[in-house]
């Protein structure tokens, strides 16, 4: 039973503000190891009912070892785990949060949360993250009903089950001649601690791993693949221990494959062995295709069958993971409902995407393979401004500059470029699941909203903050604010209008002015001393993906006031995001 | 300059014991196909089609049709059908690691140089007919032809790659060896649970060539897998045996030359045939499952790597499924009854013996009603081996007993709903009836049969 219980700073602030409400009835989310319970994330039931089904569907959504504890008022709740220990939360108006813990219902200890106050506290930095990806295919057979197929369903994915949790499951670290199981492991003992695992990879030199510290290591996630194991005790206790028999079963039948493309994370403790990691992993398996089974019941039919595709969110706002499958040929759009749902369940705001497609969360791994560089602005050291504080761009953003995508605009196309970091920005924070568009799109945008000739498309003319704006608009229905400055020294007193956009809007803005364009991704601002500095990516770079080039040379940093031509006007396109989930 | 092959010393006296009979022999090189040198094992001469099988040609009408009534005065009109029939047939009772490696042939100068084209021929036919239907794991596909003058004994090997129809031979060298070749045993215990659906367009398929096609994915399956050995993930590149590079450090190991090299192997696959793809729908006859445990086993040489022995393996696991799937379907005829929907069929059980004078080991497959006198008769005509029945290593499987049988719980895949009798009926067991001789004669006719078709 867990004596320590932590509370993350920001579950506190959601328990607090749930507590406002007349009566609300929800599920803590913890980590929990054998003597510290971490809650990291609150969940309110909708309809103030609380019910092991609805815990049941939750869970579906959380990684591995994530216990969730049900609540019967005012979140007072107890473990679905068995209901091995529970602990109780009264919420007070007076917004203290008490708590003590029942160990198997029958007696009561007073517990101190601890609220966390460090915001790098968070479960994802002090965890390992443990992702597992394989596709298991299933055969269902059709039948003459809609119930038939989803029998047949749920017969394959207990079989499935069955193997899972068999002990013939075994996982491997990529890149390394370690196995894991829940009974046994090969390369490395089972009683051993997750975070050696990390020694046991074999680098690949890739540039993102050599650029990497070591001591950052822990952040990286530890990919494993899943294996079957062929030889030895059969997984299945139907299968015969002799020499193979055949069965052969002449029957017309209806029948359809389907590959499940299993993407599961289980985050547990640094030192967790590794033998429970196997099982927390085997753990988040069955889960995802539990709910994969329950997206296929839910918008499959019989002769349409859509794939369930599991996604991977990381709410701000919350300490964990999340995992939600959609069913593959559903667009966002028709999934708002869901998402809604899901909003109100994790009791997030209404006013940004956060699970939509788009906004799965982008692992080391993802990144190393996106094509782009993303956020190359995370390896910067701070600006230098005394006492400034940053406000810089949030989310994600993509880096786009001269000479990319086998296109030359090289001297004239550096608006176009800026506008498409702007876009990338509104992908990546799921706005849109519009490509990003090309020069010809961006000219063909702006005929087609009227502000240049039809001859404007495949021309090499510049584009300033106006045309970016009104092509954010036609495009992917952004408006955007402008900001006229009529000369580059003005800009050094636009410091405190620019913190309040990067801390209200968080979007990137593209700058032209004379010749030239950029996009601002943040400032660093002293509002005593007035002290500014931003930070500039620079789209008239014309050389290779390389992060140490594009940052050792400035084309990604910090730049004075200076920076600014200061006798030259200049137009900021800032970017308003619209409000939506 | 060609591919080295390094022969046992035990071939050399075959050769002589051949070459006392005073008549021209065709037969089968064995042995082992390595990445520098390979080494030949044995030789076996193809058995002479005898007039005595009469007795069982009764039970097989299409054998009289096939026109190889005894051995042709000329090598060059042996029937090279015949000789590829016996290379599937002994490459069935070859443990992973050994294969057929081309094939020897012992004659006068003159019968020799007028049976040029044919010798060529049968490789050819070899390689097509030990690749149909299987998943093919062997990355060489060169074979070797082993020419022995009856008049001046003198012995010259040249290869061939049997995958292009325009090669040509190539000059190998022939090596004997005094003593035999250190060979590492690998050993695993491979569980099968295979679902096969088959679609309406295989319906006018043998079984046979049904559960060839169902087996595709999961040969691909195994072959794409990983292995471990005695229990540790090691680096394909890797020698396999480490203790040959220890014992430089600690000398002791030289005094346990007499024990053989056993390797526990387990084999692990990702449970995908392939990558990516939309739900499929389609309609299925028939459905197939075959469940059990087969036992594998592999020889590398001393110096193998681990990959070798990865493929000798897996090769075992995939030959021997094939083996017996077409040992059982050769063997039963099937006849579709009016009525019967449902069969239960047990394949045969794996036995081996020892190839005398080397660490190696041979296969062959027992049908339960068989008598081992039975199996000891297939072997001698097989592959020239006199064995004594009390030799035959006859528990690595399991024979299926009735209990197996009736765990018929996960037989029928299908909803139960959908099909009210069959709750009720049971599968009907139907025991493949096997008879020493006679299963070469089948198998044969089989074969001939099937060629004819194609």
């Amino acid at each position: 039973m867990p004596r320590i219980i932590i509370c993350h700073s920001s579950v506190a602030k959601q328990l607090q503000q749930i507590s406002k409400d007349d009566k609300a009835v929800g599920l803590l989310m913890s980590y929990s190891s054998d003597d510290i319970l971490t809650v990291s994330a609150c969940v309110r039931c909708v309809s103030n009912n609380l019910s092991t089904q609805f815990s049941q569907l939750l869970i579906l959504t959380l990684p591995d070892n994530l216990t969730n504890v049900l609540s019967e008022d005012n979140f007072n709740f107890w473990t679905a785990d068995e209901g091995k220990s529970s602990v109780t939360v009264n919420i007070t108006d007076e917004c203290v949060v008490n708590t003590s813990v029942i160990a198997r219902n029958t007696c009561c200890i007073d517990v101190t949360i601890d609220i966390g106050d460090s915001e790098d506290e968070s479960v994802v930095n002090t965890c390992v993250i443990a992702r597992n990806t394989c596709c298991i295919d299933v055969t269902i057979d059709i039948g003459d009903s809609e119930e038939s197929w989803k029998k047949s369903l749920n017969k394959e994915i207990d079989r499935q089950y069955k193997i899972i949790k068999s002990g013939c499951i075994m996982y491997k670290l990529q890149q390394s001649n370690v196995l894991i199981g829940g009974n046994q492991s090969c390369g490395i003992t089972k009683d051993s601690k997750c975070v050696d695992l990390y020694d046991l990879i074999e680098e690949d030199g890739g540039i993102f791993k050599r650029t990497r510290k070591k001591k950052d290591k822990h952040l990286e996630t530890l990919q494993f693949t899943t294996f079957l194991k062929r030889s030895g005790t059969p997984p299945d206790e139907d299968i015969p221990p002799c020499a193979p028999v055949i069965y052969h079963n002449i029957v017309n039948s209806k029948s359809v494959d389907i590959t499940l493309q299993i993407d599961t994370i289980s985050t547990v403790t640094t030192d967790t062995t590794v033998s429970k990691l196997a099982v927390a992993m085997s753990t988040s398996v069955c889960r995802q295709l539990k709910a994969m089974t329950n997206c296929m019941m839910q918008h499959s039919k019989r002769g349409d069958f859509q794939t369930p595709q599991p996604y991977h969110f990381q709410p701000l706002s919350l300490n964990t993971f999340l995992t939600v499958t959609y069913p593959s040929k559903m667009s966002d759009d028709d999934l708002v409902e869901k998402r809604r749902d899901l909003h109100k369940k994790f009791c997030l705001n209404d006013d940004r995407p956060i699970f939509r497609r788009n906004n799965k969360h982008m692992f080391l791994e993802d990144l190393e393979k996106y094509g782009y560089l993303v956020n190359p602005h995370a390896g910067l050291s701070p600006s230098g401004v005394k006492d400034g504080t940053p406000y810089i761009v949030q989310g994600l953003y993509s880096y786009h500059h001269y000479m990319q995508d086998r296109f030359d605009d090289n001297k004239w196309g550096c608006a176009y470029r800026s506008l498409q970091t702007l876009i990338s920005w509104f992908r990546l924070q799921g706005y849109t699941e519009k490509p990003i568009p090309g020069h010809k799109e961006i000219q063909q945008a702006l005929v087609d909203v009227g502000d240049k000739e039809a001859k404007f498309v495949g021309s090499r003319q510049w584009i300033g903050s106006m045309e970016c704006s009104y092509v954010l608009d036609h495009l992917i229905g952004v408006t955007s604010k402008i900001m006229f400055v009529s000369a580059g020294a003005d800009l050094s007193s636009k410091g405190r209008e620019l913190a309040q956009h990067f801390t209200t809007q968080g979007t990137p803005i593209m700058i032209g002015g004379g010749v030239l364009a950029h996009t601002i991704l943040g400032v660093d601002f002293n509002d005593v001393t007035g002290d500014l500095k931003f930070l500039i990516l620079d789209p008239h770079f014309t050389g290779a993906e390389e992060l140490k080039v594009i940052l050792d040379k400035g084309w990604c940093g910090w730049k004075g006031t200076d920076f600014w031509d200061q006798t030259a006007h200049y137009n900021l396109c800032m970017p308003q995001r619209p409000i939506c989930i | 300059m060609g591919k080295t092959i390094l022969a046992d010393e035990s071939i050399q006296s075959y050769i002589t014991e051949l070459l006392s009979k005073g008549q021209w022999q065709l037969g089968l090189i064995i042995g082992h196909f390595a990445q520098q040198k390979d080494f030949a094992v044995r030789l076996i001469c193809s058995p002479e089609p005898v007039e005595d099988e009469a007795s069982e040609e009764d039970e097989e009408p299409k054998e009289k049709k096939i026109k190889t009534p005894q051995k042709p005065e000329n090598m060059a009109d042996s029937d090279e059908r015949w000789i590829a029939t016996h290379a599937r047939q002994v490459n069935r009772m070859l443990p992973g690691g050994l294969d057929v490696l081309g094939i020897f042939a012992l004659a006068p100068p003159n019968m020799m140089i007028s049976a040029q084209t044919k010798l060529r021929q049968i490789l050819y036919l070899i390689h097509k007919s030990l690749s149909k239907g299987q998943t093919q794991t062997n990355s060489t596909t060169e074979r070797h032809l082993l020419q022995i003058c009856s008049t001046t004994r003198k012995i010259t090997c040249r290869s061939i790659d049997v995958a292009d129809q325009k090669s040509a031979f190539k000059p190998a060298d022939w090596k004997p060896q005094s003593g035999s070749e250190k060979w590492i045993k690998l050993k695993t215990d491979i569980n099968l649970d295979l679902k096969i659906n088959v679609p309406v367009k295989q319906q006018n398929q043998n079984m046979l060539k049904q559960i060839q096609q169902g087996l595709v994915p999961y040969c691909d399956n195994i072959c794409n897998g990983i292995i471990t050995i005695n229990g540790e993930v090691r680096d394909v590149t890797e020698v396999l045996d480490q203790s040959a590079s220890d014992s430089k450090r600690s000398k002791g190991r030289d005094k346990g030359q007499t024990s053989q090299l056993i390797h526990d192997i387990d084999l692990y696959t990702q449970p995908i045939s392939k990558e990516k793809r939309e739900p499929e729908m389609y309609d299925s006859v028939c459905k197939l499952v075959i469940q059990g445990v087969t036992h594998g086993r592999a020889f590398v040489h001393s110096k193998a790597l681990v990959s070798e022995a990865k493929q000798a393996i897996t090769t075992d696991i995939i030959r021997s499924i094939h083996a017996r799937c077409e040992l059982l379907c050769e063997d039963i005829e099937v006849v579709e009854e009016e009525g019967i929907k449902k069969e239960l069929y047990d394949t045969p059980i794996r036995v081996f013996g020892k190839l005398h004078g080397s660490s190696l080991d041979f296969c062959d497959y027992k049908f339960q009603d068989e008598k081992l006198e039975e199996v000891t008769d297939r072997i001698k005509e097989l592959l020239d081996i006199t064995i004594d029945p009390d030799d035959l290593e006859l528990d690595c499987e399991q024979v299926p007993c009735e209990e197996d049988w009736s765990k018929d719980k996960s037989l029928d895949p299908i909803d139960d709903s959908s099909n009210g009798a069959s709750n009720t009926s049971k599968f009907n067991m139907l025991t493949a009836v096997g008879g020493g001789i006679a299963v070469v004669a089948a198998g044969l006719s089989y074969m001939l049969f099937g060629d004819s078709q194609t």
